[in-house]
């Protein structure tokens, strides 16, 4: 079991050179996707591979030259690889206009970097129906956009076949995720996120088999779960939660059995539907996602009993439906949606009297002795 | 540029100016008084027009905090949101209005608050931050919320599907007054207001244009205030006759040769949103520097442009669409550079705003744009909009006097990076 979790991490951290060994193999294109929420299906259905592209965590030192230093790590981390050449390869670059900075950011990159296939694409900030004619227009742009690149057309019989691959993989992420619930420690949430991850910059077709394998070996593993707090992490809305703080939360005493990344139940918590035309089916899934920081939920705002949180409902409900003690929110820096809203969750989770506790991670967040000694007394909070 | 003129360096237009102001917050004050009209908090580039067709009052949180800034009053509203958890790097627009709003409800003695909202309207063709701004003040003040999704101007978008989608929320916004209000809408008054609108966005964008002259009658900084009516008032026809009676001031400065300063040496375009707490130092340092600005991209924001009566509502969703902020970067640079060239213009000072992204991420493409591209020299300043503690008063003007230097020097050549 460790030993495919550690192939899957190893995949994950040379994440930049696997784009140009599959090319190698295969002769194929391959776009990188900024996260969040870019339909990959779409992508896959035109005969290229889509990537999911994670900055690189390490110092900043082009991007600043670019950049205001109070743009968010997930941004400046992307940039800095964009300037070191790591995505020369790639043929081209999609993205999700999901926030004012990876908005004004991405134009920047169309213009001082050249690909061969750029795509911008706006999900309406309303989530509601009044959205859906637009973002199916945008839906269909992408796939006009993807067939004259590829000269290959997207038939409604490629897009179901990418989506049922896909709903696969989600799958098989729920599963792997609900071992998490069902035997707590078994897996560690740093495996998982990674394990998670690589899945966005692999093949799907050769992640799924190796996911399969990886769930027949956790069912058969003697592993005994203790008795210990479980909480849900939250936050860090797009780019990869850091190892160290995940461990460091799990070696304290604590086992992480929920969570929102990105790299986690946002990427899999659901399905797109599979009947009737796949394009309205995507539309459709687009707008039933996980309540999100970013978006917008015109009902909860017009009528009377009004919620100060949709996205704190959703965390708060998660928590009480899996019996889980306490939330963890991870705050990366300069993350102006998350940040916004991360008043309004803690009041949320007040309200609930759902015990709660805030680290910053990011780029400059400070040492982990100050996160050790912030977990070790949220935890023998959540003990008492 | 000859240094023989007449100096005039206060528009007599500022006392116009000033009471158009005054009676606008007054009319607000009195309208919340009586509870004779429901009022409405908005975003500038808002589909407003309904608002005001439907006999709201209509009050921008935006011009509020910039009001604030330059009072030295936003510190204190930004310091209250602190304490309540929100970040020191988050748009310091938004925490000076949701400050106020809290010392308002709590009964901490805001300075002169906005009277408080019945409903809000947002538009995120600013920014997405602000849609999430006015959640917390529909939180705080629990009022109704209506956001109008404004998709981004980008290559490949066709614009009748923005136009498209933007027009069918303003369908939807038109029906929620209705039942808000009781009241049917009224698409003759709509027309009336666009017309007014268009009128006053012609003078607006004509008084602008003025600084063409050369040398300039006023500087940019003495024009900008008069952003506010073509924002907030628009809908009066007394508006256009502010804009007309400005533009004959100008006229007759330019005639009778008088100009804002002593010793104007360089006609010079100004980026970003103003830094409101620090205009008097900016001014007076500029001046000392023979530094006259000129014009900035950031009028266009107030220009509503597209308003015509003859197509009144297909116009306010254009101008919801095409509003400055929510143009790609490449139209902007290009903009930029035509600027420079309608304003004869010779160098650039881009100012940082470090709350605002959505201004401050592209600022440094669009200088090294316009540099490359003209063979202009740029510099970059950093500050913020209204929260004075992102603002080094001596490094400001330290790297203004080394500007002022390089321009001494002459000239800067092509494709010399932005300093």
């Amino acid at each position: 079991m460790q030993l495919i979790l550690d192939k899957l991490k190893l995949r994950y951290s040379r994440r930049n050179t696997e784009i140009v060994k599959w090319k190698d193999d295969t002769g194929g294109k391959v776009i990188g996707c900024l996260p969040m929420y870019f339909p990959e299906e779409f992508v896959h259905a035109a005969g290229l591979l889509p990537v999911t592209l994670f900055g690189d965590d390490g110092p900043i030192a082009h991007a600043n030259r670019h950049l205001m230093t109070n743009a968010c790590g997930a941004v400046r981390g992307t940039f800095e690889d964009l300037l070191l050449g790591k995505y020369d390869d790639l043929d081209g670059v999609a993205a999700v206009l999901i926030c004012d900075q990876v908005r004004f950011f991405f134009q920047v990159w169309s213009l001082d970097h050249e690909f061969d296939f750029f795509h911008q694409m706006w999900r309406p900030f309303n989530i509601d129906q009044s959205s859906r004619p637009f973002l199916l227009n945008e839906l269909k742009r992408l796939k006009s956009a993807l067939e004259e690149f590829t000269g290959n057309a997207i038939t409604p019989d490629k897009l179901c076949e990418s989506i049922r691959l896909f709903n696969e993989t989600r799958s098989l992420m729920r599963a792997l995720n609900d071992i998490r619930k069902t035997r707590p420690g078994l897996l560690k949430a740093s495996d998982l996120v990674k394990a998670i991850a690589a899945g966005m910059i692999m093949p799907k077709e050769e992640y799924n088999s190796i996911l399969k394998e990886l769930i027949t070996q956790t069912r058969d593993s003697d592993y005994e779960s203790g008795e210990k707090p479980k909480v849900m992490v939250c936050g860090h809305p797009c780019g990869m939660p850091e190892e160290e703080i995940l461990d460091l939360i799990e070696e304290m005493g604590a086992v992480i059995v929920g969570d929102d990344f990105f790299t986690g139940s946002r990427y899999f918590s659901v399905d797109v539907p599979c009947s009737g035309d796949p394009v309205e089916a995507y539309a459709d899934f687009l707008l039933n996602l996980i309540p999100c920081t970013t978006y917008h939920y015109p009902q909860n705002w017009i009528g009377q009993d009004r919620s100060i949180s949709t996205y704190g409902d959703y965390v708060a409900d998660h928590v009480r439906e899996n019996g889980i003690q306490g939330v963890i929110l991870l705050r990366e820096m300069y993350c102006d949606p998350f940040d916004l809203e991360f008043v309004m969750l803690k009041k949320k989770l007040e309200e609930r009297n759902i015990v709660h506790i805030t680290l910053n991670t990011g780029h400059e967040a400070g040492s982990l002795e100050t996160q050790r000694t912030r977990i070790q007394g949220y935890l023998e909070m959540l003990n008492c | 540029m000859g240094t023989q003129a007449k100096i005039g360096n206060r528009l007599e237009s500022q006392n116009r100016l000033g009471k158009l102001i005054a009676d606008h917050y007054q009319e607000a004050r009195e309208i919340k008084e009586s509870g004779r009209k429901p009022i409405v908090w908005t975003t500038t580039a808002a589909p407003n027009e309904i608002l005001w067709a439907m006999d709201f009052c209509v009050l921008f949180p935006e011009a509020y905090a910039a009001t604030c800034g330059a009072r030295h009053a936003a510190y204190r509203h930004c310091k209250i949101t602190e304490d309540k958890g929100y970040e020191h790097h988050l748009c310091t627009y938004c925490r000076n209005g949701l400050g106020s709003t809290l010392a308002d409800i709590e009964g901490l003695d805001p300075f002169d608050p906005l009277p408080a909202p019945d409903l809000l309207l947002v538009a995120n063709n600013s920014c997405s931050l602000i849609t999430k701004w006015w959640e917390h003040l529909s939180h705080y003040w629990n009022v109704p919320l209506i956001h109008i999704d404004t998709p981004y101007i980008i290559p490949g978008v066709p614009e009748k599907d923005v136009i498209g989608h933007i027009k069918n929320q303003i369908g939807d916004l038109i029906r929620f007054l209705e039942e808000f209000t009781g009241k049917k809408f009224d698409h003759d008054r709509l027309r009336e207001v666009v017309k007014n609108g268009s009128e006053s966005a012609k003078g607006y964008t004509d008084m602008i244009k003025m600084n063409k002259h050369n040398p300039a009658p006023s500087t940019y900084f003495d024009l900008m205030p008069h952003n506010f009516p073509n924002l907030v008032l628009r809908y009066k026809p007394e508006v256009a006759d502010h804009y007309r009676l400005m533009k004959q001031e100008m006229n007759e400065r330019i005639r009778e040769g008088i100009v804002p300063f002593e010793n104007m040496k360089y006609r010079v375009y100004w980026d970003g949103i103003p830094y409101w707490f620090a205009m008097r130092f900016l001014s007076k340092k500029l001046q000392s520097l023979g530094i006259c600005l000129v014009t900035s991209a950031y009028s266009q924001l107030f220009a509503f442009d597209r308003s015509d009566p003859a197509r009144p509502l297909d116009s306010v969703a254009e101008n919801t669409a095409y509003f400055y902020l929510n143009r790609d970067v490449r139209y902007k640079a290009e903009y930029t550079e035509q600027l420079y060239r309608d304003y004869d213009l010779e160098a650039g000072i881009f100012a940082y705003a470090m709350t605002c992204k959505p201004f401050s991420i592209t600022m440094h493409y669009i200088a090294d744009y316009v540099q490359k591209k003209l063979g202009v020299l740029s510099t970059i300043i950093e500050g913020d909009l209204v929260d004075d503690t992102f603002f080094d008063e001596e490094k400001t003007g330290i790297r203004l006097e080394t500007f002022a230097e390089a321009l001494e020097s002459n000239k800067p050549s092509v494709g010399k990076s932005v300093f």
